[in-house]
């Protein structure tokens, strides 16, 4: 049971990954890009942050490396469309705990989620 | 026509968005560069509006790649690059030391396997979301302008879905739109599948 | 493995070669003209996996497109100009086949299989290219004619002035191959005087074997067979007075000289070309910083070692790592710090993996990679243990870490006996999970991968 923060574009994306978490007992907030995420990060605190990479505005890399310019200590799971190892070594440098190809099975995405949630401020 | 309501097309866009993903890893073993990938633009047309389209630029030179489907609903899948676009991909593929008397031996091979990666993992794509099994033809390849290559084509169709997607290699901009064009009452029956789909 | 029905046999016919895949990737048909271009019958493919005839098809790159296909999806197409060679076979000149193959949905006693189209295009391809060189070649004996026309009007005195000051070497000889002008630059790249060679045969300036088969050459082409050198250019061995070899770029041009011919041939030395090219090579397989392997030679060797082990039923190990807080030293010790740190951190894993086959590599960013094969899980976290010690030893002053006053590494390690189910991304998927266990376990240390990766555990890539 904890409080995450989902950010995606896509409101299908946002629905399907909300009900899985949603399901499993957890508290769910939502954001459709970086900079709107930014906000919901600094205002809400959550205890877990869900960012896609491909978005308007604001997409996944810049908002990790936001996060990461402000000492940012919340676990962060990528979950993208883009399969491409360099796109995964990026998110992970970036400090992002781990990354899972859309769609997510609903069971990998959740221990993803225990598993990131288990390390705490890593 | 049935229209599709704003949240059917966020999830077409994000179906079509995961394909081109899948399409970009693959693009990404061949070409040996990182793909810089942009969010897609979904659209629908009706006939008049294809129509409309066209007469846009109906002598452009264009690339198109073609697969038909049929089953639960039918149509076919088309893939266009402009000629620009088109040679920026042959160069990153096969090298822009190649002798132009080759070229267009090359150009072929090579555009109709691109289109056949990017077709595959949309319709695939879509295909994984609604359940649903259709049959294809093998992709065929055009060149030639674009009102004589579409006119015969979009004739026939009731709807359609456009596409457009664009993404970046070695700071080389390319250009890809993708026309999904159903028979008629093809589309009607797509919708409810997808309809359907999101339900469940 | 059951045989197919009789119906298939009608595949023998067929001028493509057929292969059939169940989704486990068995071998179903392969029908007579594979055979005939592999040697390999239909009797002895049957029932095998089809990594065993053709490894590419089972590499993830293909893999990954064909998987759909036995889900009903899309026909997949390999073009003969991006995968020429998708199914090993020579024709019978020794010349690989080229290749386009179509992949297509089957359905087969229920299920749904792949089944590949092969077509021999090698004829198509080489016919364009055979069509292009003799319009090359058309268009240069227009020019050679231009050119010599040109000359006759500007004077022989001019002629003599340009082959004895071109840097390119001239060799002409007549049609018994004996030599009647050789000027300077050929004197300098032979090492013989002008002298000592005019009025003998040129096979002297050849290493054998090529010294035997010249005779052939001009007997052939008087006889009215083309040379295959005449007119195109290409690479041949000279040999010097001294006995040395060498590598020549070699035009040769024919003249008719009233009732005879004689043979230009315009030579230029190319070996600082290929000394270049091999040290191209041999770089762009490097790192450009640290001097180590790069990325692009580990995905390739990782591919191959894992075809290996696959094959030899050997484990394959992998360790990954990274340095602990690399930001925070290049932010508080400066860039040129940072690629000297960088740099004697990939000397450390370098020489922490000494066995021919191992490979170590920078993977990207502060990311190296040490590739172990034939390695198991213990072994693997041994060697892994053994970087993060050297590393430690080498004792570069970090004060930005939170874990030691001095450089250290976080490593992750994984070992799998590979399955043909499984793809290479997997080991390196573990790896690179454990690698992030141990970071977020305390740094400074080796996490190794659980022993036999839980299918529904692993979080998907």
């Amino acid at each position: 049971m904890a409080r995450i923060l989902h950010v995606d574009d896509s409101s299908f994306s946002r629905l399907q990954i909300g009900k899985v978490l949603k399901g499993a007992g957890h508290e769910l907030l939502q954001a459709d890009n970086g900079r709107t995420g930014l906000l919901a990060v600094q205002e809400q605190t959550p205890d877990l942050i869900i960012t896609d990479i491909l978005m308007p505005e604001m997409d996944g890399i810049a908002f990790l490396e936001a996060l990461r310019d402000q000492g940012n200590r919340i676990p962060v799971l990528v979950v993208t469309a883009d399969v491409q190892h360099d796109t995964r070594s990026a998110c992970l440098s970036l400090g992002a705990v781990a990354l899972l190809n859309k769609p997510p099975r609903d069971d990998a995405l959740l221990s993803a989620v225990d598993r990131a949630l288990g390390r705490g401020g890593a | 026509m049935v229209r599709l309501s704003d949240d059917l097309l966020d999830a077409l866009r994000e179906v079509i968005n995961i394909g081109v993903g899948k399409a970009a890893g693959t693009l990404n073993e061949l070409l040996g560069h990182h793909i810089l990938l942009e969010v897609p633009q979904v659209v629908v047309l009706g006939p008049d509006e294809m129509a409309a389209h066209l007469c846009q630029r109906p002598d452009e030179t264009v690339s198109l790649v073609v697969l038909q489907f049929s089953g639960q609903f039918s149509g076919l899948s088309t893939l266009m690059f402009t000629s620009d676009s088109a040679s920026k991909l042959v160069d990153l593929l096969v090298g822009e030391e190649t002798p132009v008397d080759e070229l267009d031996v090359i150009k072929t091979g090579t555009l109709t396997e691109v289109g056949n990666i990017l077709l595959n993992a949309v319709m695939g794509s879509i295909g994984n979301l609604l359940g649903s099994r259709l049959s294809y033809t093998i992709p065929t390849y055009q060149e030639g302008a674009l009102g004589q290559l579409l006119q015969p084509i979009i004739r026939q169709e009731s709807a359609a879905l456009e596409v457009t997607t664009r993404f970046t290699v070695q700071s080389r901009q390319i250009t890809g739109e993708f026309l999904l064009l159903f028979e008629v009452l093809s589309f009607d029956t797509f919708v409810a599948a997808l309809e359907t789909a999101l339900q469940g | 493995m059951e045989p197919l029905s009789d119906s298939l046999l009608l595949l023998d016919a067929v001028p493509i070669g057929v292969l059939v895949l169940s989704e486990q990737l068995l071998i179903r048909c392969w029908n007579r003209i594979l055979a005939d271009w592999t040697g390999v019958s239909s009797e002895q493919a049957v029932g095998r996996p089809v990594a065993e005839l053709a490894p590419q098809l089972t590499t993830p790159r293909y893999l990954s497109r064909i998987r759909p296909v036995f889900a009903g999806g899309p026909p997949v197409l390999f073009s003969p100009q991006l995968h020429p060679h998708l199914i090993p076979c020579n024709r019978p000149d020794g010349a690989p086949r080229i290749q386009q193959t179509t992949v297509t949905p089957l359905s087969l006693d229920g299920t749904t299989h792949a089944l590949l189209a092969v077509q021999d295009v090698t004829d198509l391809v080489l016919t364009a290219r055979e069509s292009r060189q003799l319009h090359q070649q058309a268009l240069d004996e227009i020019r050679r004619r231009e050119e010599a026309e040109e000359a006759l009007q500007a004077g022989a005195q001019r002629l003599r002035a340009i082959v004895e000051n071109t840097v390119e070497a001239i060799i002409v000889i007549n049609q018994r191959g004996v030599i009647e002008e050789f000027n300077p630059a050929a004197e300098r790249i032979f090492g013989y005087r002008a002298l000592e060679v005019i009025g003998a045969n040129v096979r002297m300036l050849m290493p054998e074997p090529y010294r035997a088969e010249h005779d052939g050459y001009l007997e052939r082409y008087l006889t009215g067979g083309a040379s295959h050198i005449i007119g195109v250019g290409r690479e041949v061995t000279g040999r010097h007075k001294d006995g040395g070899t060498f590598p020549l770029h070699l035009a040769v041009g024919r003249m008719a000289l009233g009732d005879g011919v004689a043979f230009v041939g315009v030579l230029h030395d190319i070996t600082d070309q290929k000394r270049l090219e091999e040290h191209l090579r041999a770089l762009s397989m490097r790192d450009g910083l640290t001097g180590i392997y790069n990325r692009r030679t580990f995905d390739e060797a990782l591919e191959r070692e894992w075809r290996r082990a696959l094959r030899q039923g050997q484990p394959l190990g992998l360790v990954m790592l990274d340095i602990d807080f690399f930001k925070r030293f290049n932010d508080s010790r400066g860039h040129q710090a940072g690629d000297a740190c960088l740099k004697a951190v990939a000397q450390s894993v370098a020489s922490a993996v000494y066995r021919p086959a191992d490979l170590a590599a920078r993977y990207g960013g502060e990311e190296f990679v040490a590739l172990l094969p034939e390695t198991g899980p213990e072994e693997a976290a041994r060697i892994a243990e053994r970087i993060r010690q050297g590393v430690e030893l080498l004792a570069i002053p970090h004060g930005a870490s939170d874990v030691a006053p001095q450089v250290t590494v976080s490593l992750g390690t994984a070992s799998i006996r590979p399955r043909a189910d499984q793809d290479a991304a997997q080991l390196v998927n573990l790896a690179d999970q454990a690698l992030y266990g141990a970071k977020s376990n305390g740094r400074n240390r080796v996490v190794a991968a659980p022993a036999v990766p839980s299918p529904g555990g692993a979080v998907t890539g």
